[in-house]
């Protein structure tokens, strides 16, 4: 079977994995709060700092997390591609004033303020995919299920249904090297029949998917049946009388990350906002 | 009371329309509890339709099922009727909730709302059962197709239903799978005394029953102890089912004019083979 980092718990013990799971999820959204606010390499760069001392701290190899990188590759060279080339910049003469350089073909330039913010972006998008797979791959489904159920609690005054919002992630997450798996299989399957996936112009090749896709939604809808009669089978009828094996649990741990992950949050934002005008502040928010 | 009780159940896919399948006729039986049978019929015979009717999963077109006496149709009751009749499908990809294993097996009794530490303890208990205590903490992916079954089975168990139906859980499994899954099944009838109905187009499997229903086109046409039922290769012939490989050569033997008497296992084949000098 493919190996398929995203979506996956790395099945270690570690202070990550056992933390509580509401609180790995609330601290993944702040953390994406923190990256949407950084605005310099700097901040970035201590961002990136924690993060990667949680990933040491959850023993999961630094490696596995990186390859869920791979996922937005083509993403990233795009947009890193066309924000170089779309950005004007300050203006020619400034640009060269500045940086030294500014070359200029048809519509698309080059110059150091574009360089610099495609950088930003880049390193934005590696840490909003990077960060948010540390959750995955330190919590459980059923655990995660139970933390989005149980932050989305208050909509149950809306009658939203929030268990079955919930099981319906949980079961995502859990089909996903499933249908990679069936992905896999349609593909040689075609293949065996001289259909071709790595020949052509881009238009090509996406059209050589549909021969893959159609048996994939078709499957795909089939097994949603399977699964529900199993599920059904099982006794389950949505959150009536359910009850858990293993009960979400705040310990003081929890407590302690929330703070300096509310430490931390602060310090971002003053980062971006510089309240109080300090000069450290806008040195570290200069690069 | 029987435990399960069929009643004159007719199933119609389609009912009406220019496609309408009528996938089981006026088919009508008992099970006794402790009992342990096997549904044989060939592909299209309507056997795995009628394990979705066993538990509610699906209505009868007409007549009934009735479960300890509660008909399957009562949607209030439904819940007491699934908590009786565990059922495990053939795909054991498709009967997994969650990418832990413990988790996955304690989805059932989370759903009955038991209290956590009965809950533990009843995962415990049937990961024993198909011997995969020790994998508790993993995850199925990595596992072989008859150690995911015999999960799938223990997330049944679990729920300590009276009756376990088992449609062709063994289908898709390499033949070691086949056993594996084959030998859980007929630990647990020894060790829990379970009622079991295993749905099976495997001739061989069928003669660990002891009574085998056969149905073709939707009809009951056997429904006899196994040894008898299975013994006749003739009459298997004809609903487009083999003999087990043991009776079919006993039944070969007999056409070149060797008499062996009812065989049906392999060793009965050795025994009555021996007596033959």
């Amino acid at each position: 079977m493919k190996d398929i980092s995203f979506g996956q718990v790395y099945p270690v013990q570690s202070p990550v994995h056992r933390m509580d799971a509401r609180t790995k999820l609330i601290i993944t959204i702040a953390y994406v709060v923190m990256l949407f606010f950084a605005s310099s390499f700097i901040v970035f760069g201590i961002i990136a700092f924690a993060l990667l001392l949680v990933i040491f701290a959850s023993r999961v190899p630094l490696l596995k997390v990186l390859r869920s990188i791979r996922f937005i590759i083509f993403l990233l060279i795009f947009t890193f591609i066309i924000t170089v080339l779309l950005n004007k910049g300050m203006g020619a003469e400034a640009e060269i004033a500045t940086y030294g350089y500014y070359l200029s073909f048809g519509p698309f330039t080059i110059c150091g303020t574009g360089l610099l913010n495609a950088g930003k972006l880049s390193t934005r998008l590696i840490l909003i995919v990077v960060g948010p797979t540390m959750l995955t791959l330190t919590t459980t489904p059923m655990e995660l299920t139970e933390a989005i159920a149980y932050l989305l609690a208050p909509l149950k005054l809306l009658r939203v249904p929030v268990h079955e919002f919930a099981m319906i992630m949980s079961l995502a997450l859990r089909l996903i090297p499933t249908i990679m798996e069936e992905t896999d299989k349609i593909m040689n399957a075609q293949k065996a029949r001289g259909a071709s996936f790595d020949h052509g112009n881009i238009f090509k090749r996406a059209a050589a998917l549909i021969p893959v896709l159609v048996p994939l939604f078709v499957n795909s809808l089939k097994r949603s049946e399977d699964i529900s009669d199993a599920m059904e089978s099982r006794c389950y009828r949505g959150a009536k009388g359910r009850t858990k094996m293993k009960k979400l649990r705040y310990r003081v741990s929890d407590i302690f990350a929330y703070i300096v992950v509310a430490v931390f949050l602060f310090f971002i934002l003053l980062t971006a906002y510089n309240w109080w005008n300090w000069a450290w502040v806008s040195m570290i928010t200069f690069v | 009371m029987s435990i399960i009780s069929v009643k004159n159940l007719t199933y119609i896919y389609n009912e009406d329309m220019e496609d309408e399948v009528i996938a089981l006729d006026n088919v009508s039986f008992d099970v006794e509890e402790g009992e342990f049978i096997a549904l044989i019929g060939s592909n299209g015979s309507g056997k795995s339709t009628l394990a979705r009717l066993l538990n509610g999963l699906r209505e009868p077109t007409m007549g009934e099922v009735l479960v300890s006496g509660i008909p399957t149709t009562d949607s209030k009751r439904r819940f007491e009727v699934r908590k009786s009749v565990g059922v495990v499908f053939q795909n054991p990809d498709n009967q997994m909730v969650t990418t832990i294993i413990e988790d996955d097996v304690a989805f059932g009794p989370e759903n009955l709302g038991l209290p956590s530490e009965e809950i533990n303890a009843r995962v415990d208990w049937a990961l024993e059962c198909v011997g995969m205590s020790g994998h508790r903490k993993g995850t199925p992916f990595r596992l072989s197709g008859g150690q995911k079954q015999r999960i799938a089975i223990a997330g049944v168990l679990a729920i300590k239903p009276k009756v376990l139906v088992l449609d062709e859980s063994t289908a898709m499994l390499d033949p070691r799978g086949k056993k594996e899954v084959m030998d859980t099944i007929e630990r647990i009838r020894e060790k829990e005394g379970m009622t079991v109905i295993m749905i099976t187009h495997f001739p061989e499997e069928a003669s660990r029953a002891d009574r085998v229903i056969a149905l073709d086109k939707g009809k009951i046409v056997i429904d006899e102890p196994s040894h008898t039922a299975l013994a006749d290769v003739e009459r298997l012939r004809s609903y487009g089912l083999d003999a087990p490989l043991p009776a079919r050569v006993a039944y070969g033997l007999k056409q070149r004019g060797v008499e062996l008497g009812e065989i049906v296992t392999a060793r009965e084949l050795a025994e009555a083979l021996c007596r033959l000098k």
